[in-house]
């Protein structure tokens, strides 16, 4: 069991050596709770069939709302980026999840992201705009640069996510990076 | 000064307290060579006196684990943090080559530079050399067959290459015209000789970086390297109408190259107002003794920590002097 806790994300011997004990320690049901969960949620989780995010059923749940604007894609690196879009309420698209970034250095050409999977969409469906939210690194700018030299030439309006200063947050604290790509990203001031 | 014979444990003083500040060895090995053959773990404990204000360094490097580092016993989260408490110059016998030497040493002394002055300048560093490794990653993979299959993924990398090496050499000629002056006035101070200085920035690409990435493109398919670029360029140095790789003598060679380590001593003094320690490794067996006394003047206003196989001639003061055998101070 500790081997098997160790593979995980984030586990290390020691980590998997405590949950290990502590699955031990609670009472049987609890332990066997959480089996049975991973269990379910393995069986029954697939992939969307549009979007790829993960879905119960052939097409996510995003994806059925016919409330969605349907010519507004949001393209994200991976479920989790979805999720975390998903949180603000702040948008009404669909999404299209590509399974990663460009990055040679692991493998990852366009072959190993959904990219074709993107382009049949964009021409079967009557998509308008795409919004780029890989990662604010490399690969994700890279990435973003790709997808708009390969579809802004079909009429597509492709756009990248903003990156800047977290809300709440003191400018002093910034790092000069972010600082930087917020200055090069300032906008009017709304009258 | 620590002065004994060869592996006695000279350079590992200096190694540790260079580890203190930038959590790398000076000699590029390895953590696990660092760490003895049948041990796990190895300490390093830095306690340092800065404007009066006393801070503690405790490092722990584990073969197992990442690497520990307490900052006055609170748990620092970032090696940068450890940039904060101090920071050094170090002279090394491989530093007297930087003018003889490759072009790789001289642009990676303007970037050593760089990355000290802003960690704007180091992500563009960062920023650039993860293009290249990019873009030359792929190129393995393509051939002049499957060649209509990558393009439009070799496209975009071009795209970062252009932009970041774009960047990376504006900061290397802002940094060149900054430094000259530098370097003029310690040339003069270490040999008593006063020349123009001028260096010049030698650029791979001639006019424009896009046109001739795109004009290399077969060949770099073929090469399976990127042939232009930031880390393609060099400097050159003139002492008056002298160039420096090829008409002066090896010993003004070492004076200069000597120069161009104190003018990023002193270049960093002023624009982070902060005073680097000194590290000077094994230096002086390869100066004649005119040169070496001249750098010991030159450092002595500021803490240098220097190793040497045997006392330097000249009486200068020297605070303290520790003898060492295997690996043992006496």
């Amino acid at each position: 069991m500790i081997d098997e806790l160790s593979r995980l994300p984030g586990i290390g011997q020691k980590s998997a050596q405590r949950l290990a004990f502590y699955l031990l320690k609670r009472p049987k049901e609890d332990a066997l709770r959480l089996a049975r969960a991973i269990e379910i949620v393995r069986g029954k989780i697939t992939v969307c069939e549009r979007c790829f995010t993960l879905a119960t059923e052939q097409y996510c749940s995003i994806c059925r709302d016919p409330l969605r604007e349907s010519d507004l894609v949001c393209v994200v690196e991976g479920p989790q980026d979805l999720v975390a879009i998903e949180k603000t309420h702040a948008f009404s698209g669909l999404y299209h999840v590509l399974g990663g970034s460009l990055n040679p250095l692991d493998g990852i050409g366009p072959d190993q992201l959904r990219v074709r999977e993107l382009l049949a969409r964009v021409q079967s469906d009557s998509i308008k705009e795409i919004i780029v939210c890989t990662n604010p690194n490399l690969e994700g700018d890279t990435t973003a640069m790709y997808l708009a030299r390969l579809l802004q030439p079909l009429g597509i309006r492709v756009t990248r996510i903003a990156s800047g200063l977290p809300v709440g947050g003191d400018l002093e604290y910034a790092d000069e990076l972010t600082l930087e790509r917020a200055i090069a990203g300032r906008q009017e001031v709304v009258e | 000064m620590l002065i004994g014979p060869n592996g006695s444990g000279k350079t590992s003083i200096l190694e540790a307290i260079a580890y203190s500040s930038v959590l790398k060895s000076i000699k590029n090995d390895s953590k696990n060579s660092i760490i003895k053959n049948d041990k796990d773990l190895s300490k390093i404990k830095t306690n340092i006196i800065n404007n009066g204000r006393n801070s503690t360094i405790d490092i722990t490097l584990s073969k197992l684990n990442r690497d520990t580092v307490f900052i006055n016993d609170v748990k620092a989260s970032k090696s940068s943090q450890l940039l904060e408490e101090f920071t050094f110059t170090l002279f090394t016998p491989e530093d007297l080559n930087l003018i003889k030497g490759g072009p790789n040493l001289r642009r990676d002394y303007l970037d050593e530079i760089l990355s000290n002055l802003s960690t704007y300048n180091l992500n563009s560093i960062r920023q650039f050399e993860k293009s290249l490794r990019q873009r030359n990653i792929l190129l393995k993979q393509i051939t002049l067959k499957n060649y209509m299959n990558y393009i439009d993924t070799l496209n975009v990398w071009d795209e970062q290459i252009v932009k970041y090496s774009t960047i990376l050499v504006n900061l290397r000629k802002n940094l060149i015209s900054e430094l000259t002056p530098y370097i003029q006035k310690e040339f003069m101070r270490i040999t008593n000789i006063k020349r123009d200085i001028n260096i010049s920035y030698i650029s791979s690409v001639k006019d424009d970086i896009v046109l001739e990435l795109a004009d290399k493109r077969t060949e770099d398919i073929v090469r399976k390297t990127t042939t232009i670029g930031a880390h393609r360029d060099d400097i050159e140095i003139t002492l008056g109408s002298l160039d420096s790789r090829r008409q002066l003598s090896q010993g003004q060679q070492r004076s200069l190259a000597i120069s161009l380590k104190l003018a990023m001593h002193h270049i960093l003094i002023d624009k982070k107002n902060k005073i680097p320690v000194i590290l000077l490794d094994d230096v002086f067996s390869e100066l004649d003794e005119e040169v070496s006394n001249n750098l010991l003047e030159q450092i002595y206003d500021y803490q240098a920590i220097v190793t040497s196989a045997t006392k330097p001639l000249k009486k200068i003061s020297i605070e303290k002097e520790v003898r060492m055998l295997n690996g043992e101070c006496e």
